[in-house]
This record gives structure tokens, sequence and C-alpha cells, in this order.
């Protein structure tokens, strides 16, 4: 156990007769109060529709709907933030919903998706 | 999965394991989403099971909507570059009645019966009913519309109603003034 980095730090400006060891990497200390990096926004920007589109599941929800759905796929397009979304009842759909919506998209916008 | 995106020249970005932060937009449109359905479903007194159908109304609502994002544009503007079609919106779960099949009607039968407004088809203007007894969906294309009465208040409240249908065409006034505007 050592005191913290600043108080070191304070030690030394007052009493610069104090000898201590160069700054050192403690195990304990990241073990302890490691926490989570920040966030940056994303840096990625598109400049026409379906350059980059967010996919997200939601679910499952505790009471299936009248069909039997669970879940549904959210596809939201970066330039535009025009949103689909597409109940599913099992989270395996997706390959296939996603497969037709490139599909569909590609014939009828005729805009290159990247 | 990975040989859909290898196929279409698609480059696939991940998020890591629980952190949906780096899966920001969706994550906020869900919360936005899930808001707006939860009004839906709260003021159409409609039973759970239909939440599905609310989702999906709501994205074709938010759709419509100018958003900052976007420099009050509607996605629906960006996307198709003609601005969206708003005769075409109807309030989730108000009563409306729907005709029936002339084929299956005799002379003394009723030609409408009691429905709520579900869903949109795509593509089409025509629109989806769930009628209230064998709750069973179908198409529907002569239909008569009465956007501030709900279908499942017992005695109708009407007043009450008026109001959320108001709000509802004041926004879209404002999103049609934005569009001339700009």
């Amino acid at each position: 156990m050592h005191v913290s980095n600043k108080s070191i730090d304070v030690i030394k400006n007052k009493f610069p007769f104090v000898k201590y060891n160069k700054p050192f990497i403690c195990d304990i200390c990241h073990f302890v109060k490691q926490k989570r990096l920040l966030f940056l926004l994303s840096a990625s920007k598109s400049k026409i529709c379906f350059d980059f589109i967010h996919v997200d599941v939601w679910g499952p929800y505790s009471s299936s709907s009248i069909h039997g759905h669970k879940y549904f796929l959210t596809i939201v397009d970066d330039y535009s933030r025009y949103t689909w979304v597409f109940p599913l009842k099992q989270k395996s759909k997706v390959v296939k919903i996603l497969e037709n919506f490139l599909f569909l998209f590609k014939h009828n916008l005729r805009q290159q998706l990247k | 999965m990975t040989n859909l995106f290898i196929n279409k020249g698609i480059i696939h970005q991940t998020s890591c394991v629980n952190t949906p932060q780096q899966n920001s937009v969706v994550e906020r449109k869900h919360g936005h989403l899930l808001n707006v359905a939860r009004v839906i479903m709260i003021q159409s007194h409609l039973p759970k099971i239909y939440w599905s159908y609310s989702v999906i109304h709501t994205a074709h609502i938010i759709n419509m909507l100018p958003t900052p994002v976007l420099n009050e544009f509607s996605p629906h503007e960006m996307l198709y570059k003609t601005s969206p079609d708003f005769n075409q919106l109807k309030v989730f779960g108000s009563l409306c009645y729907a005709s029936t099949l002339s084929t299956n009607r005799s002379k003394f039968d009723s030609r409408t019966s009691k429905c709520v407004f579900i869903d949109f088809k795509k593509g089409d203007k025509r629109i989806y009913f769930v009628k209230k007894f064998n709750q069973e969906k179908f198409l529907c294309l002569g239909i008569l519309f009465f956007m501030n009465m709900f279908f499942h208040i017992k005695g109708l409240k009407i007043l009450a109603m008026k109001m959320t249908v108001q709000t509802f065409m004041i926004k879209i006034k404002i999103c049609l003034q934005k569009i001339n505007l700009f």
C-alpha cells in the first residue's frame, strides 16, 4: 500500500529531503480503482444515404406480441436517420432480414451500398 | 452472417461486450421509439399484445417529423427528397368503420364493421385493421375514420381525446410550415 500520486507530489514539494521511488505501476491500484474510459463521439460521418447504417436488436420482451414477436430489429441510416423496424420471433432471423433489406434498397433506391 | 458481409462488400463494425454506448445512435433511437410507442399504447387503450404494431407505427411517425440533427429536416425528406404525405397519417388505435366485402353480405347485412386502426400497408395506401371480437387483422380500402375516438375506451371519452388529436395536428402543421420555409 502507498499514498496516492497526488500526495506524493505534495510531500516532494514541501519536504524535498524525503526520498521516494520513481513512479511505479502498482497492480493493486489497478485492481481496486480502474474505471471505464470515456466514450468518444463517433468520428465517422457519412455523406450519402446508406454510407453507414446502425443496426441493433431490442429484446426479449417478457410478453410476446399477437404474432409471437419478442424482439425487434432497428436499422438506422446514419445520413438521413431514417428508421426501419422489423419485429422478430427469433434472433436468428436477423441475417435473413438484413439480406432482404440490403437487396431491396440496393435495387429500389438505386444507390450504392457500402 | 460474415459470409453475407463479405459477399456484399460491407465493412462490419461491432461494439465491445457490455458497452451499448458504442452503438449510441441506435440505442438513442430505441429510447425515442419506446417512449413514443408507450404513449401510443397508453392513449389507445389497446391490449399489450399489440406492442409490435405500436413500435412500427412510431417508426412511421418519427420518420416524418423534423429533427434538429438534420437541421429541421425530416428523415423522409433526406432519403426520398420529397416531403412526406401527411394526409396519410392516422391516429393509432382510433375507431373506424370498414366496409365489408360485397360478396359476403346479403341485402340486409350490415355494410360496415366497427374496427380499430392498427397498421399501414407498406407502399400502399390501403390500411390494416383489427376487429374487436375475433381479433383478426384484415386489409381494407373503404373506411371512415373517427380519429378523435378510441375504440377500447369505455363510454368513448371524446373530449379528452380531442386534445391529443389537436396536439397531433399542431405538430403536423409546424412540420408543414418548416417544409415551406426551407
